[in-house]
């Protein structure tokens, strides 16, 4: 081999070197800022047939949350695209003012779950007779025009709570057996914790479910002494405020606590744990949020109902679906409900984490 | 590849290192100035969506006052300005989304849009009550004008804001990557231009290369050796051109060196020849004239002796004397070297003669002659020694008749001349001696003229190139000698050789 030859093929592969390393690099840089604005551009969007929105009271955020995420999955499935109304504006709107943007907006379909307060009938009313049909939402809103409510029945929902209570009574009073006479419960003082802002009778059908279960036990019905609380919850902070002023009075400390929604369950439970009340109080819950399902892993909590909340969106928007196709529509859709032990909380937990590992990429 | 890059002149190679390397650094400037391009153009328009939504914000803006204005005032102008307001307001919001989306903008734009849509629409109610005089409706429109309004305002800000968030975050990834592309850029540029230093040096040693080897093969040859091995001519260049041009010359130096050599060697051995010649024909003139005493002398003597024997009417000796001074002028006018044949035979005649008056004409002289043969060319004095070792070694002492023959006759391609004795012969060893001329002084008798047999063999060899060309024959003791030269006919076709 001579050397010009060597130096020939030399030059000619530095001269392919250097093109296809100019050719990558511009290749390279190409595919980078393409993948920039594709990653910053619309893709992957997907256009509906009808928009709802959810407008919610803003609290309980897992739950609705969870009732959202069903309302979606089920939308997407039947070309209809759920909002979460209030989310993203930036300013905090009330339920009324949620309904007028709703209006304005000219959604397909509201699904609302209706305050008590004096207008929003009118609203739920308003949008109705523009051709918006509205489904109420956990809450019942009876003398609005609204098309369908989806939830669960108070009444039996208080039964549930009742059962509850029997059996942590039956809890309290077994534990007399090794207790000595002096020290000995002849009565279980139960407190349900209700909304101080609940206009309408929900809560007082759900009182009346508890009372009712409880009489029906024979066997503890005259020993159990039900008591209520309305906490305010429309303040952001209140509800954790009155909770606390519950332990802050030690003398009249109940044997049990009876909570209706997920931010009263949470703040009593932390409430239990920082005054060292584990074990001494029973706490009766509501939702299966991540703090709650570990609570009852540490049998800080006794029990809790829930709801199927990805059920509950799902009729929500079925039931808009069906009145827009049909005009016509069931005018109540009954949710299922469980109560959660801590002996099966394990499961619960496990099937919440499998969904949001599904949820995520 | 190879072959047409060889054959590329040193122009063209130079052209495409060049042009190689500038078109690399062209592509690199350009793709540099394309990307950054690219990349500065999306950052333009990073923002304008932020734009579009504060348009649409003062146009509503716009359109609220004009409208309020008209209500608080009733004016022409305000109310054309609201209509121009509100149509551009109006041609903003075709551009808006109003489809139900998962994209949360378009989500928003809808509901923008839709909300605007119903805004207007209460506005012009309300111009319309306010036309109409009606204070209470307008002023009803107005309040829901106004709500609707401030729910636009803040969907449009939120969107804005949310848009702004996303624009921020894009604007930051756009930046970084343009850094990125920058420092890139700078890396991609030393490589090249690493890369283009290490071509120009590859492709310029490439040219170079067998000019060096030229230069050194030059400075081989400089010092002489033309042995040296050939340049090997690999390109079709300028340099192979030139290298090729230098081995042609090499060869032609190496054929010019090899012919002058063999002309050197011709010409030594024709200079050896003619000094051997020169050498031999001057011992033969020395020993001649050692011979003899001044033979001018002798012979204006012997001329003289010849006219006063005339002059005495004593014919015999007027010829003997006679024929001794023309063997003497023989000597004296043979300047050339080379002779006729005839010249040699009379020379002998005349030796003859004197022999015979000395001898008291006791030899026999015979000839026989092929008169054509006369004029071949002989070196001089080649004859006359030889007859004189016939006399004086053949036939001097023999009781016998004593016979001298002298011949001329062609035998092929020679001429054949012969001198035979009917002497005492002799013997093979003394003939062998004679010719490989291993005779010792001792053997010779002082009578002789000095010119030995051995300075006559030399010079016919010398003088025919060849070593035929004289023999002796005896067939023994008293069996007579005879030696003969063998002269080549086409000697008479010869150019004369001088100074032999």
């Amino acid at each position: 081999m001579k050397h010009s030859a060597r130096y020939v093929h030399a030059s000619v592969a530095l001269v392919i070197l250097m093109v296809i390393i100019v050719i990558g690099s511009f290749a390279f840089f190409q595919i980078k800022t393409k993948q920039l604005a594709h990653n910053t551009s619309d893709v992957g969007e997907k256009y509906y047939d009808r928009h709802y929105v959810l407008i919610t009271d803003g609290m309980n955020t897992k739950f609705w949350e969870s009732v959202y995420e069903g309302a979606k999955a089920y939308g997407e499935q039947h070309g209809s695209f759920v909002e979460l109304l209030g989310e993203a504006t930036g300013e905090s709107y009330d339920c009324q003012g949620l309904l007028k943007k709703a209006i304005a907006e000219k959604v397909d379909g509201i699904i609302v779950m209706p305050d008590q307060a004096y207008g929003t009938r009118w609203l739920i009313d308003e949008a109705v007779d523009r051709g918006i049909p509205v489904v109420t939402v956990y809450q019942d809103n009876t003398a609005s025009k609204r098309i369908s409510y989806v939830g669960v029945s108070n009444y039996n929902l208080g039964t549930l709570y009742g059962n509850q209570l029997c059996s942590c009574a039956e809890k309290i009073f077994f534990k007399n057996y090794n207790l000595p006479e002096d020290e000995k419960k002849h009565e279980v003082n139960a407190l349900v914790l209700m909304s101080a802002d609940a206009a309408d009778t929900s809560e007082s059908i759900l009182f009346s479910g508890i009372q009712n279960a409880v009489k029906k036990n024979e066997k503890y019905a005259n020993l159990i002494n039900i008591q209520t609380l309305a906490i305010e919850t429309r303040g952001t902070f209140s509800a954790e405020e009155s909770i606390r002023d519950i332990f802050m009075n030690t003398a009249s400390l109940p044997d049990i606590i009876v909570c209706l929604d997920e931010l009263k369950t949470t703040c009593a439970y932390q409430a239990l744990v920082d005054y060292n009340k584990v074990g001494q109080m029973y706490e009766i819950g509501f939702y299966q949020s991540d703090t709650i399902l570990k609570a009852l892993q540490r049998r800080a909590i006794t029990s809790t109902i829930t709801i199927d909340t990805n059920q509950m969106g799902a009729y929500c928007v079925e039931a808009l679906d069906e009145y827009l196709s049909g005009g016509y529509v069931s005018d109540y859709y009954s949710v299922d409900t469980s109560v959660i032990y801590p002996d099966n909380a394990n499961k619960y937990m496990e099937e919440a984490h499998n969904e949001q590992a599904m949820e995520e990429p | 590849m190879n072959k047409r890059w060889k054959n590329l002149s040193i122009q063209n190679k130079l052209m495409f290192a060049f042009v190689i390397t500038i078109i690399c650094f062209v592509g690199l400037n350009f793709f540099t100035y394309y990307s950054i391009n690219l990349v500065v153009n999306h950052m333009n328009n990073v923002y304008s969506s932020n734009m579009e939504l504060n348009d649409l914000l003062e146009n509503l803006d716009q359109v609220q006052t004009y409208m309020t204005e008209y209500l608080k005032t009733k004016t022409t102008d305000s109310l054309e300005d609201y209509f121009r307001s509100e149509q551009e307001y109006r041609r903003k919001l075709e551009a808006l989304n109003d489809k139900p989306t998962d994209n949360r903008r378009k989500l928003a734009e809808k509901n923008i849009k839709n909300m605007s849509v119903q805004y207007l629409e209460t506005v012009e109610r309300a111009i319309e009550a306010k036309r109409k005089r009606n204070v209470e409706q307008y002023r009803l429109y107005y309040d829901n004008c106004t709500e609707l309004y401030d729910g636009i305002t803040a969907s449009i800000t939120a969107l804005n804001n949310q848009q702004f968030i996303e624009n921020s975050a894009r604007y930051k990834e756009y930046y970084q990557f343009v850094s990125v592309m920058e420092h890139g850029c700078n890396i991609l540029l030393l490589i090249i231009a690493a890369f283009n230093l290490i071509l120009i040096v590859l492709l310029t040693r490439n040219i170079v290369s067998p000019l060096r080897s030229l230069a050194q093969k030059a400075d081989v040859v400089a010092t002489g050796d033309f042995d040296t091995e050939l340049l090997p001519v690999e390109s079709g260049d300028e340099i192979g051109i030139v290298s090729s041009a230098f081995n042609k010359m090499i060869v032609s130096i190496r054929e010019y060196i090899e012919r002058l050599k063999h002309s050197m060697e011709i010409e030594r051995q024709m200079k050896e020849k003619e000094l051997l010649m020169e050498a031999h024909l001057k011992d033969a003139k020395l020993k001649y004239l050692q011979a003899q005493i001044n033979p001018h002398f002798l012979f204006n003597t012997l001329n003289a002796g010849a006219q006063l024997a005339m002059m005495e009417d004593a014919q015999r000796s007027y010829d003997y004397i006679q024929n001794m001074a023309q063997f003497f002028r023989y000597n004296i006018k043979k300047d050339n070297d080379v002779v006729y044949v005839k010249d040699e035979i009379e020379l002998i005649d005349h030796y003859m003669y004197i022999l015979n008056v000395r001898f008291s004409g006791e030899l026999l002289f015979e000839k026989e002659i092929d008169e054509r043969l006369l004029n071949l060319r002989i070196p001089s004095m080649i004859l006359q020694p030889i007859v004189e070792n016939a006399v004086n070694y053949g036939v001097r002492n023999v009781p016998w008749e004593k016979s001298i023959k002298l011949t001329l006759q062609e035998e092929g391609d020679v001429a054949s001349l012969s001198i035979t004795d009917n002497g005492i012969g002799m013997s093979g060893e003394l003939i062998h001696k004679i010719m490989t001329s291993q005779l010792a002084p001792s053997d010779l008798s002082g009578d002789s003229n000095g010119i030995g047999l051995d300075n006559v063999i030399a010079r016919l060899s010398i003088f025919y190139n060849r070593e035929d060309v004289f023999c002796i024959h005896s067939d023994g003791e008293d069996m007579g000698t005879t030696v003969t030269i063998r002269i080549p006919l086409n000697v008479r076709e010869m150019p004369e050789v001088a100074n032999v």
